[in-house]
């Protein structure tokens, strides 16, 4: 078992963002260890692909309606949306050594994670490349991955009890998307633990099985602890970003 | 593997601009999109977007950026020479030149 640190907190879009970027350019800098970070977006918001076009992944008026706040991230892959109270986030910080050199590969081994933790509620979960992890056809889980010269950062979804409706308003899915996935509409392709299960799966559990999950995928033992200083300076500097216009309207 | 296009035009000095908007739907699920504009035959602006990923992440730009003044011959040797010093994941360089393709064509 390798140590990691863990670190489970909790912010708003914006903050949750440069968190997870502050910590990518201090690992890749050397300056703190492989780190899994588990954390939820309070308020509930929505987050975009680096690639993406905000008219194309996102319902703007219905964000704005329902003041529900959106970033872009340094992250490629689509819009995800951070419900309060149906959805942990992942971040796994560390060397690209210690993961896979190839990226497909890296992808893989950290979405395992996803895969035990689902696992840990008696359902049968399964990768789907590149970046999906999916429970009885439907997506439960999306991650995206973003590489510095040594090191990665790889966040992503976990589905436990999301309002399905409210995250179909949300996000713009082109109907080709759509066709090419086989179902009609985002209800159809995407689920949660708790629908799956037919319970209401806490926020408490899910952690459980996402440390569980991630400490079995990634050979890590965990030690909880806080952001240092220096991380907590670097977000601070660099929220900045993830509330401007000229980086959320990027593209 | 569906595509669909807009276009529409505009004048410009005595030139006729051309704008298309350009996506393909690829097989396992990711979309590529390019909002193109085209001046007497060369590329004047290009956006190259969607929910995939590509590695270096700054490539994307430098890459739409080669591709600004460039005739859809001249686009297609760069994304070649692109194709073998990066990489994409959910699309590949050969989908945004059929996707050129066919905003040239629209």
């Amino acid at each position: 078992m390798r140590k990691w640190r863990l670190i489970i907190n909790e912010g708003n879009v914006y903050w949750n963002m440069a968190v997870d970027e502050a910590m990518l350019l201090l690992k890749d800098k050397g300056e703190i260890p492989n780190t899994l970070r588990l954390f939820v977006f309070n308020p509930s918001a929505v987050t975009i692909g680096y690639f993406q076009r905000v008219s194309d992944a996102v319902n703007l008026d219905f964000l704005s309606k329902n003041r529900i706040p959106f970033t872009r991230r340094i992250t490629g892959g689509g819009s995800v949306y951070h419900d309060v109270n149906g959805e942990v986030t992942y971040s796994v910080v560390a060397s690209i050594s210690d993961v896979a050199t190839d990226v497909l590969k890296s992808y893989e081994i950290i979405c395992k994670g996803l895969v035990y933790a689902i696992e840990k509620f008696g359902l049968k979960a399964q990768f789907v490349p590149i970046n999906d992890v999916v429970v009885n056809g439907k997506k439960i889980s999306g991650s995206a991955q973003s590489r510095k010269k040594v090191a990665l950062l790889q966040h992503g979804t976990l589905m436990y009890n999301t309002d399905l409706i409210t995250l179909a308003s949300t996000l713009k899915a082109p109907k080709e998307k759509l066709a090419s996935h086989g179902v009609k509409s985002i209800l159809e392709r995407v689920t949660t633990l708790s629908r799956e299960l037919g319970r209401i799966v806490s926020k408490e559990e899910t952690i459980e099985a996402l440390i569980e999950g991630f400490s079995k995928a990634l050979n890590a033992e965990f030690e909880r602890e806080e952001l240092t200083e220096k991380e907590v300076k670097l977000a601070e500097e660099l929220v900045e970003k993830y509330k401007s216009k000229e980086w959320i309207f990027k593209r | 593997m569906k595509s669909t296009s807009q276009k529409s035009g505009y004048l410009r000095g005595d030139t006729v601009m051309k704008k298309a908007s350009v996506l393909k739907k690829i097989k396992g699920g990711k979309t590529v999109k390019i909002d193109v504009e085209i001046d007497d035959g060369k590329i004047h602006d290009i956006v190259i977007s969607g929910d995939f990923f590509v590695y270096p992440q700054e490539a994307l730009e430098e890459l739409e950026n080669k591709l600004k003044g460039c005739s859809l011959n001249e686009a297609k040797s760069i994304l070649k020479e692109y194709a073998e010093k990066i990489t994409v994941l959910g699309f590949t360089l050969d989908d945004v030149a059929e996707l050129l393709e066919k905003a040239f064509k629209a």
